[in-house]
């Protein structure tokens, strides 16, 4: 043990190793940062790199691609209100309204703090508790999911500000548009209008993509459209420089100020550890949960939604806390319980060790060397996202006229990228013009992304679950399950009550 | 119970309530005679079909809600915006078709200077940020998803 | 272990610059050659990671010297595969853009779904190897062989819950044959994909589930899975001691073979350099090598031996999807 460890440090150690991890996270970071790009994408695409590369560089170099891509993505989601990656979609809701505030250095310190505070927290308990988590993990079956799934609706009420009625419609338009395509369990086509290419449904990037960052991309054009011509632009204002003023030493955010969010970023934590652990539910289910919950926790659960740092702690920490526990399946049983997990089981396929327990006792080395890995990048990450804030906020701030069609391109192409899909670009800008519609109605739109995220996996589980159990009871028939309806009902009762006693 | 006096046909909402309506009663018609595979325990259609009634009941809300005072404001540059949106989404797939056409970096320069220039004050004045900067962009962005990423769009005539 | 600097420095050259400049160095061995400059695209109807994924990488890094041009995986698993299909079946019939696919995306698909094409526009070029669909269970169950199975079933009707990944995909296929040939009935439970059948079949959700040998080989090994079954004509190398239906004395075989395809009007003398220089890469060492550490099970066939498979398995499949009332 102890051999395997000082092997396995002088591994992790090697200044080659610490290099390729330094430049995975840059490359992650830059990535995650554009619309429809992801560290998934990136380590797709780098994947081979692990023919030519020493494992431990190698298993770095993917490793940083998958931190900084996390991150990433809420950069262009607090900086243009752009999620680059469906992770970020919760963080952008508070991080962009505090940018608006003429507050993007607090948000996005407070995301980064935040999702290397969760992310280094989940890394641990990937190494230390792996097994007893997975364990509960695999108790996790359809009735269980569905329970999960069920419960995850509550938060409709928390993504939503002013009308109810229309967050609730929101959910269930997004839960419709999950509905198309072929249907998981009997293989029928449904809602498809008779077009082929929509046999496979819509995707996830192009969805929450177009829904959130075209719509916005949209709105902000047409401002500065209206501005040009009301000729509000001051050729004097712009002179030879492309940034206009901001005084980023005016928006610093203390690392003590940041400790005070420390509820919201454990709540965070919490949730993204425990819902990464769970094969297939997914880091912007995990984001949203964390946030809907550190909303009702917090003390001044108003503030959510109008640049509330909380808001934005518990998102990033629960998008980034699944990022260690989402490894937990694929090292405990060979399960890839996430894209990026059966990513990370090819990787180690093609380095000759095969996913599941045996591979900690076979390749001792490499495993331990990848856990030390794990943690030190998020220094790193940290590092370097100290280093590159600053540049990102006053980037933030260079005129719209230059950015939006910059940003608008990378999002189309990103999108196209991810999937290699012409579908998707279709989607993506219909999805934008949806979005563009329901923002002039006054409906919200992440009630809209939750539906289209739990939508289909709320319908499998409870399809199967009836298939199995061949009666409605057998919905009840796990502590779990009825340990989540239990706490929903708890929930629910808590804030009539509350509400009431405030009015 | 002044506001019970109200006259909700002045008010938007009203109608973006009658359209949700409307649209759950479609998609509830066709589920009931459309060509859905139904008669499992819980089929296909069962899904749709309670978000459609969600729908339908949210519609009434939000109607119901314009008679007694409570609606969101209609917001003053609906049509601007909504043109916009049309604008950009249909340059957006004339983007997209160009670029496997026409050659990506040349289609991308091109929309990147239509786009600032479309933009700004006196384009020709800010050459800088409406041609040098696009062009620059354009072929920062041809490293990154011709040479880095190779999506596998055609070549295109062009660069 | 230590990494020398040059090294490092070409690896991270190769790395920032695209793996393009690596592979892109291996042209001009091939004079004859009926390809033009650009790259070959390897087509997946799949996303990245999984088996076809990395069974094609392994051409990425060994054919290159042999067929000239640089190799691309390229994976496309828009509208459920058919955008793979249909984005060779629309690019130019040179030769550079093959589609790597498994039955479902191309027999299946072109059974029940609405496409342009039709079975005879493929032409196999090679095949990598076929997967035999297993029928497994978590170690404690019940259940132990497939004699066991079949007399649960008779002594109680649709008592099985079997969890599998898509509704008519490689891994449901074989057991709608089974029931078929036998008369029997499980519950059927789709999942959607492999990993959530293991999850299931582990924790215990389910009795049974279906999946392809390298992922399970493991903990079958191990212990914590046992395999019951193999739809095929022979066992499976790496599960030597799970026998196969045909032993147990049912006549269900149904494998899922990966093959590479082109466009039937690509020219004969392409798919046959194609095939030669393929056939050539994957017989090198580093080939050998690469497919045992995947657990690909590499084992490759002329584009002959594959048209007669591919056109069996179309044969097969559509007289299963008749049967059961999917296509007319």
């Amino acid at each position: 043990m102890l051999e395997a460890l000082t092997d396995a440090l002088s591994l992790a150690l090697d200044p080659s190793v610490l290099l390729f991890v330094a430049l995975g996270i840059l490359l992650g970071i830059t990535l995650g940062a554009i619309p429809g790009l992801s560290g998934d994408m990136a380590i797709a695409l780098l994947l081979p790199t692990v023919f030519y590369l020493e494992p431990a560089s190698a298993l770095g170099l993917l490793v940083g691609i998958y931190k900084g891509g996390m991150f990433g993505g809420s950069i262009s989601g607090i900086t243009f209100g752009v999620p680059g990656t469906p992770g970020a979609a919760a963080t952008t809701i508070d991080g962009y309204q505090a940018k608006l505030k003429g507050k993007p250095n607090r948000a996005l310190h407070t995301a980064l703090y935040s999702s290397v505070a969760g992310d280094t927290s989940s890394d641990l308990i990937l190494i230390f508790i792996a097994l007893p988590l997975a364990a509960v993990a695999l108790k996790f079956g359809p009735v269980e999911f569905f329970a999960l799934y069920a419960f995850s609706l509550l938060l409709i009420s928390a993504l939503t500000r002013g009308q109810l009625a229309k967050g609730v419609a929101a959910c269930a338009l997004g839960i419709l548009l999950s509905m198309i395509g072929r249907d998981p369990i009997g293989g029928s086509l449904r809602m498809t209008f008779g077009i082929p290419e929509l046999a496979g449904g819509l995707s996830l990037i192009p969805v929450l993509v177009g829904i959130f960052a075209v719509s916005e991309l949209i709105v902000q054009v047409s401002k500065a459209w209206a501005a040009k011509s009301r000729a509000i632009v001051e050729d004097a204002k712009e002179k030879s420089n492309m940034f206009s003023d901001y005084d980023a030493a005016a928006d610093k955010l203390p690392f003590r100020d940041f400790l005070k969010l420390w509820k919201a970023t454990a709540i965070g934590t919490g949730t993204g550890t425990l819902i990464g652990a769970l094969p297939g539910a997914g880091s912007s289910l995990a984001a949203f949960i964390s946030y809907g919950l550190a909303q009702r926790f917090s003390r001044s659960g108003d503030e959510f939604g109008k640049g509330s740092m909380e808001g934005v702690a518990s998102a990033e920490a629960g998008n980034s806390a699944t990022s260690g526990s989402t490894l937990i399946p694929l090292f405990a049983f060979g399960i890839p319980g996430s894209a990026t997990a059966a990513l990370f089981g090819a990787a180690f396929i093609l380095m000759g060790m095969t996913p599941g327990p045996n591979m900690v006792r076979d390749h001792s080395d490499v495993i331990y060397a990848l856990f030390i890995i794990l943690v030190y990048a998020n220094m790193v990450n940290l590092l370097m996202g100290k280093v590159l804030l600053p540049y990102y906020s006053k980037m933030s701030m260079v005129q719209p006229r230059i950015l939006l069609p910059i940003v608008f391109c990378l999002a189309i192409f990103g999108t196209y990228a991810a999937g290699n899909s012409f579908v998707d670009v279709w989607v993506l800008l219909g999805a934008g013009l949806l979005g563009v519609v329901l923002r002039l109605y006054g409906f919200p739109l992440a009630p809209l992304i939750l539906g289209f995220i739990v939508g289909p996996g709320a319908e499998r589980a409870l399809r199967q679950s009836l298939l199995i159990g061949g009666e409605w009871s057998y919905l009840f028939s796990s502590p779990i399950a009825i340990g989540f309806y239990v706490t929903a009902l708890g929930l629910i009762l808590l804030f009539t009550l509350l509400l009431r006693n405030k009015a | 119970m002044s506001s019970m006096l109200r006259n909700p046909l002045r008010y938007q909402d009203f109608y973006v309530g009658l359209v949700m309506i409307a649209i759950a009663a479609a998609g509830l018609l066709d589920i009931a005679y459309g060509n859905w595979r139904t008669g499992q325990t819980m089929g296909p259609q069962a899904f749709p079909q309670v978000a459609y009634i969600a729908i339908m009941m949210a519609g009434g809300l939000v109607s119901a809600n314009t008679c007694i005072g409570k609606y969101d404001a209609r917001q003053e540059e609906i049509v601007s915006v909504l043109m916009t949106a049309v604008v950009m989404v249909s340059g957006g797939v004339l983007l997209f078709l160009l670029a496997g056409r026409l050659g990506f970096t040349v289609t991308l320069a091109l929309a990147l200077m239509a786009g600032s220039s479309l933009l700004t004050q006196a384009p020709l004045r800010h050459w800088k940020t409406t041609i040098l900067l696009p062009i620059m962009a354009a072929v920062i962005m041809y490293f990154l998803f011709v040479q880095l990423i190779r999506i596998p769009l055609p070549g295109g005539l062009l660069f | 272990m230590k990494m020398h600097r040059k090294t490092l420095v070409a690896a991270l050259a190769t790395t920032v610059l695209g793996v393009a400049a690596g592979p892109t160095m291996g042209s001009d061995t091939n004079g004859d050659s009926p390809l033009g400059d650009g790259p070959i695209r390897l087509v997946i109807p799949f996303g990245p990671g999984g088996g076809s994924d990395m069974t094609a990488r392994v051409l990425t890094a060994t054919a290159p010297e042999f067929c000239g041009p640089r190799i691309d995986v390229v994976s496309m698993s828009g509208a459920a595969g058919l955008e793979a299909v249909n984005h060779v079946m629309n690019a130019e019939s040179d030769g550079h853009t093959l589609l790597v696919t498994d039955y479902g995306p191309i027999v299946t698909s072109g059974f029940v779904d609405d496409v342009e094409w039709s079975h005879d526009d493929w032409d196999p070029v090679m095949l990598f190897t076929e997967w035999l669909p297993t029928v497994y269970t978590h170690a404690d169950h019940e259940i132990d062989s497939i004699e066991d199975w079949v007399d649960k079933l008779e002594a109680e009707p649709n008592s099985v819950t079997f969890a599998h990944a898509a509704p008519l995909g490689i891994v449901h296929l074989p057991l709608i044959l089974f029931e078929m040939e036998t008369g029997l009935e499980n519950r059927h439970i789709p999942t959607s994909g492999g990993g959530e059948t293991r999850s299931m079949v582990m924790g215990e959700h389910v009795d049974l589930g279906m999946t392809l040998p390298a992922s399970i080989a493991a903990e079958v090994e191990n212990g914590t899975l046992k395999a019951l079954g193999t739809f095929a004509d022979e066992r499976a190398d790496v599960l030597p001691d799970v026998p196969t239906f045909k032993e147990a004395g049912y006549d269900v075989s149904l494998p899922a073979w990966l093959m590479i395809f082109a466009k039937n009007d690509v020219p004969q003398e392409t798919k046959e350099f194609l095939q030669d220089c393929f056939m050539e890469a994957l017989a090198t060492p580093t080939a050998e090598s690469m497919s045992d550490r995947t657990n690909a099970g590499i084992d490759p066939r002329g584009m002959e031996d594959s048209a007669e498979l591919y056109h069996n398995t179309v044969e097969m499949v559509g007289s299963i999807l008749r049967e059961i009332g999917e296509i007319d």
